[in-house]
């Protein structure tokens, strides 16, 4: 490996470059001036709480396959997910019909969703089962999948927002675009403009 | 001849909030002192060469908030000057210790001159303020700056309190304002980090375009006609520019980037570590820990661990021959683009401000033989800006990005992972919490205002999204995970001294003073 090879060694000091986010080997990191020194750092806070007590779930997107829920519970919920006494469930909704139904641990509080293929609008809901029908008591927001693929899509309609001050005079000269491009920018095309018809595709 | 395209390059310079007050030396405090000295004045040394040498060039720097608050602070530039000081005082040192050695004499030499200019630069031309010289770039039109979200918090993993998101883009456009002056036009979204949504934020700031990576723009719908060479309007009218790979990865490669090269300045060898500690103790940690010192007398030679004497003169050699490289491909790649498009390609090339200089020594060089080789050598291609760039295309297509960040994997895995997912629930929590004390004080003053203004302090700074990076790729693991459980636990007691009618206003006192970020920020940006 290139002593310089910037993609997969860290420096100690300094934040490793951002783009560079392959993993790799790490140079030791010679530790923080606060180990063994004088001072006693200022009101170092170790312990976090493991609950706020809030009844809450939370989706995020992790990446095209997998999203992240956390969630958070006040005892009043734990009753409502745990009524019958068995672990509480947990529900997947792609585009809002349900494609996955499992138990979860309640006190876990985190879970790792594996996307559905097809993408598309996720949401998660914490329940119970209530006679063969999911009751549920925590739901998140629906969360969109990214597309991660090329859109079949083809429009192309242009723009020149106000904030540019484009007019059509001040696009003469300065812009060439397909007769599409003037239209959807303009409408009309008037027959005395000859310069939008070159054509660029 | 109008040129046949456009090479628009933006430097991301980024440094979280790293002041330590608390301590006289501090190891991560240093990452600033190491970045003024290695990259932010030789930029600006060499930006300002070229403006002196008459040279119409364009460059773009992102100067995050949180960088941009401790370049203004008093104490942070007091040691910053301390430290350039030291380097001064060291690399003479080194010219006495080299004195009958012919390799490392001139070197030292090479590196006693050097930082006497930079201090000289620093001073002289600056008055002490990094501030400055970007501002004047800016004035000459030479230097497109551009903000960022205040304390670079990764907006889509933040978004489920929309309240969180607004404040993060408006504090980074008043902090913008407060540093440099000026309104934002352009802004770097942390990491890159896009969700479609987010632009809307950046529309209400008045901030006209912003980056994503080239998959989010390359997977945007409708289908960009132009692929990642012309930007695309959002819906709320804000532009979005695409990373080009191929530009990025000349610089940016491990396996094919120019840093890579055997005669540039290695990066690991340094006398801090190379030299007996009764020798070199006094200027590293007063700890006894080793660390860089910046003098460093090796060059890359190769992969093992044998490295040969670094030779100035042929790196900067080097470093105009792979500009002209460079300028060839980008003549070569914008000719192809522009016989394809028909129109004038934009090639948009991001990189970490502090690749160049402090990663790549020779970076800066590298950017000035660029710039006077666009300026002098071709016709064929001129540097832009974004913002130049829709002023003088501002018919663009619509579309919307796909969501993408420029990490590892392109989307959002290095900021939530099963090292760092603990980090979240606290920070949705906290944003909560400071929408609820932004609604129920909605007039405060005297010490429960600087109460309130203190939690949304602690909260943007645990929101940046350098700690979950640095735990993830296991750097600085200990530091980023107490910096964050600090600034969660101090927000926490703040909160409930507010909310208890108990504000201890010694420990207010104390707060304001070490995490003092931002001293105009206003807790009723969260009402």
């Amino acid at each position: 490996m290139n002593s310089k090879d910037l993609a997969t060694r860290k420096a100690p000091a300094k934040a490793v470059p951002s783009s560079a986010r392959e993993g790799g080997d790490s140079v030791a990191v010679p530790g923080l001036a606060s180990e063994g020194g004088d001072s006693v750092a200022f009101d170092q806070h170790h312990d976090m709480a493991g609950t706020y007590l809030k009844p809450r779930a939370v989706l995020l997107l992790r990446n095209p396959e997998w999203m992240f829920l956390h969630w958070d519970f006040d005892g009043s919920t734990e009753e409502r997910l745990t009524a019958g006494g068995e672990d509480p469930l947990l529900r997947v909704l792609q585009n809002g019909s349900e494609v996955l139904r499992t138990a979860v641990d309640l006190g876990s509080r985190r879970y790792y969703i594996k996307i559905p293929d097809g993408g598309g609008a996720i949401q998660a809901q914490l329940g119970r089962d209530g006679a063969g029908e999911f009751l549920p008591i925590l739901s998140s927001e629906t969360v969109a999948a990214p597309a991660a693929r090329i859109s079949d899509d083809l429009t192309v309609r242009l723009a020149a927002p106000a904030w540019t001050g484009a007019t059509r005079e001040t696009l003469v000269g300065n812009q060439i675009l397909t007769e599409a491009e003037y239209r959807s920018l303009f409408g009309e095309v008037p027959n005395d403009v000859p310069w939008y018809r070159r054509s660029t595709r | 001849m109008d040129p046949k395209g456009y090479l628009s390059i933006v430097l991301h310079a980024h440094l979280p909030f790293v002041r330590h007050a608390e301590f006289d030396d501090f190891l991560e405090e240093e990452w600033l002192y190491e970045a003024i000295v290695e990259t932010y004045l030789p930029l600006i040394d060499r930006f300002f060469q070229l403006v002196d040498e008459g040279v119409d060039f364009r460059f773009s720097m992102v100067v995050t908030p949180s960088l941009a608050s401790m370049l203004s602070d008093d104490l942070l530039k007091e040691r910053a000057s301390k430290y350039i000081d030291r380097l001064v005082e060291l690399s003479g040192k080194e010219i006495e210790r080299t004195r009958n050695d012919p390799h490392f004499n001139p070197l030292a030499h090479f590196y006693h001159n050097r930082f006497r200019h930079l201090r000289s630069l620093y001073h002289d031309r600056l008055g002490g303020d990094i501030l400055r010289g970007i501002r004047e770039l800016a004035d000459a039109g030479v230097l497109e700056v551009m903000t960022c979200a205040a304390t670079h918090g990764f907006l889509p993993l933040l978004r489920s309190v929309p309240k969180a998101v607004e404040a993060q883009v408006k504090l980074g456009a008043q902090a913008f304002r407060h540093f440099l002056g000026r309104d934002p036009r352009g802004i770097w979204l942390p990491e890159c980090a896009y969700y479609p949504g987010v632009e809307q934020y950046l529309a209400d700031e008045g901030i006209r375009f912003f980056l994503v990576d080239s998959h989010g723009l390359m997977h945007a719908t409708p289908r960009p006609a132009r692929g990642v060479y012309a930007p695309v309007y959002t819906p709320s009218g804000v532009a979005a520019f695409a990373r080009d790979a191929e530009s990025s990865k000349q610089v940016w490669s491990s396996k094919e980037g120019y840093p890579g090269d055997v005669n540039y300045r290695d990066f690991y060898r340094d006398i801090g570590y190379d030299l007996p500690f009764d020798y070199i103790g006094q200027y590293v940690q007063p700890t006894g820990l080793r660390k860089f010192t910046g003098i460093k007398y090796h060059k890359i030679t190769g992969d093992s661990d044998y490295k040969e004497a670094y030779v100035p003169e042929v790196a900067a050699r080097l470093a105009a021959d792979h500009a002209g490289n460079f300028l060839f491909n980008r003549e070569r790649q914008i000719e192809h683009l522009a016989g394809q498009f028909g129109r004038p390609p934009c090639v948009v090339a991001p990189y970490d401000a502090e690749l160049y200089g402090h990663w790549w020594f020779e970076g800066p060089d590298f950017l000035y033989h660029l710039a006077r080789k666009v300026h002098f050598d071709t016709n064929k291609f001129k540097l832009t800006t974004p913002m130049e760039f829709l002023e003088r295309f501002p018919a663009q297509q619509q579309a919307t990005p796909d969501a993408s960040s420029w990490g590892d994997k392109g989307y959002y895995d290095v900021w939530v992972n099963e090292s760092n997912d603990w980090i979240y629930p606290h920070l949705h929590e906290m944003a909560e919490r400071m929408v609820g004390l932004a609604g129920k004080y909605p007039n405060a003053d005297g010490d429960l205002r600087r109460a309130l203004d203190q939690c949304a302090r602690e909260l943007v700074l645990a929101q940046s999204s350098d700690w979950a990076f640095l735990i993830t790729t296991g750097t600085a693991i200990e530091y980023s995970e107490q910096r964050t459980r600090n600034h969660i636990g101090r927000f926490h007691k703040l909160h409930d001294q507010i909310e208890g009618n108990s504000i201890d206003v010694g420990y207010l006192n104390e707060l304001c003073g070490y995490d003092n970020i931002f001293p105009f920020l206003d807790y009723r940006l969260y009402a």
